[in-house]
């Protein structure tokens, strides 16, 4: 079955959950998709439909998907997490995707504005940042799914580090000329 | 929570009785634990298996099969290997030494313990 599929039917089967449940499963699906962006993408969603099966199983039968997975979910999704294999290949599309988003993006804005070279220096320093960025993203809501039990002191802390994460975009974007220089100035060498 | 050691624990003794459990039939996760809770292993939180059966799985001790259920998508379903069975084996043997040495050791304490409370 392809993975499409699984998460097609995860969608789908988690709506029979009750309110608590489904909050406890949205949880577990969020940090552990979030944790799991470079590990075999198959086998993880594999396992999070096995488990919502599990659980829903156990609803039917008057227990509740916190008496039933544990009382600290976060420590059970780190132990299964560990078992899933490391996909470089994921790496490496992760890597491709930045790059290939940010270079297009920067190459029609330089076309548009008329610019006076290309800067492989630059772009590939600032895919770097982009990445790290991206990924201290999802690190955040996977450590804010569980630190908080507030739902809005999460999306807070979700949102406030994607803000801060653009900002440092912005603010390195301007440090343009300096870079620029720097990369011209090697290229001549 | 458990310290770390008795979870290791733990987490070694479930896997032997995954396998015995397999070993009579073929399960998909909620039906172990519930066989387990069953053994009495109802204060073991069940989000502790599954790591074990992924564990099991990569090891080549159990396979799984997507089998059609009666409501909603496929399950998958536990079945033990040949390699399964010999570490299977080998799990029974280990826990019988084990249970008797341990069983044989804390006898005089749990005597101590009684009488000592009796003493109280």
């Amino acid at each position: 079955m392809k993975t499409s599929a699984v998460i097609a039917q995860n969608n789908l089967l988690r709506q029979q959950l009750d309110k608590v449940n489904r909050r406890y499963y949205e949880n577990l699906l969020i940090y552990f998709r979030c944790q799991t962006l470079f590990r075999a993408e198959p086998q993880g969603e594999g396992l999070l439909l096995e488990i919502l099966q599990d659980i829903i199983e156990a609803q039917k039968h008057g227990q509740s998907a916190s008496e039933y997975f544990g009382r600290q979910p976060k420590a059970m999704v780190d132990a299964l997490i560990d078992e899933i294999p490391l996909q470089r290949k994921s790496i490496w599309q992760f890597c491709g995707l930045v790059l290939g988003i940010y270079s297009l993006i920067s190459l029609s804005v330089q076309l548009l504005t008329t610019a006076h070279f290309l800067d492989f220096g630059f772009l590939f320093i600032e895919t770097g940042l982009v990445l790290g960025l991206c990924l201290l993203i999802f690190k955040s809501i996977a450590a804010a799914t569980y630190y908080y039990q507030h739902r809005i002191l999460k999306i807070l802390l979700s949102y406030g580090v994607i803000g801060l994460c653009f900002a440092a975009f912005v603010g390195f974007t301007s440090l343009k000329t300096y870079l620029h220089w720097q990369t011209v100035l090697s290229w001549h060498w | 929570m458990t310290s770390k050691v008795s979870s290791q624990m733990l987490k070694g003794i479930l896997s032997g009785c995954i396998l015995v459990l397999l070993s009579r039939e073929t399960l998909y996760g909620y039906k172990i634990s519930t066989a387990l809770m069953a053994f009495g292993f109802d204060e073991v939180p069940m989000g502790t298996i599954y790591p074990l059966l992924l564990s099991l799985e990569k090891k080549g001790f159990i396979q799984s099969q997507l089998q059609p259920s009666e409501n909603g998508p496929d399950r998958k379903y536990y079945t033990l290997t040949a390699a399964g069975k010999a570490e299977k084996k080998a799990f029974i043997k280990q826990w019988q030494v084990l249970s008797t040495n341990v069983a044989q050791l804390i006898k005089e304490d749990v005597y101590e313990d009684l009488s000592s409370d009796r003493t109280k």
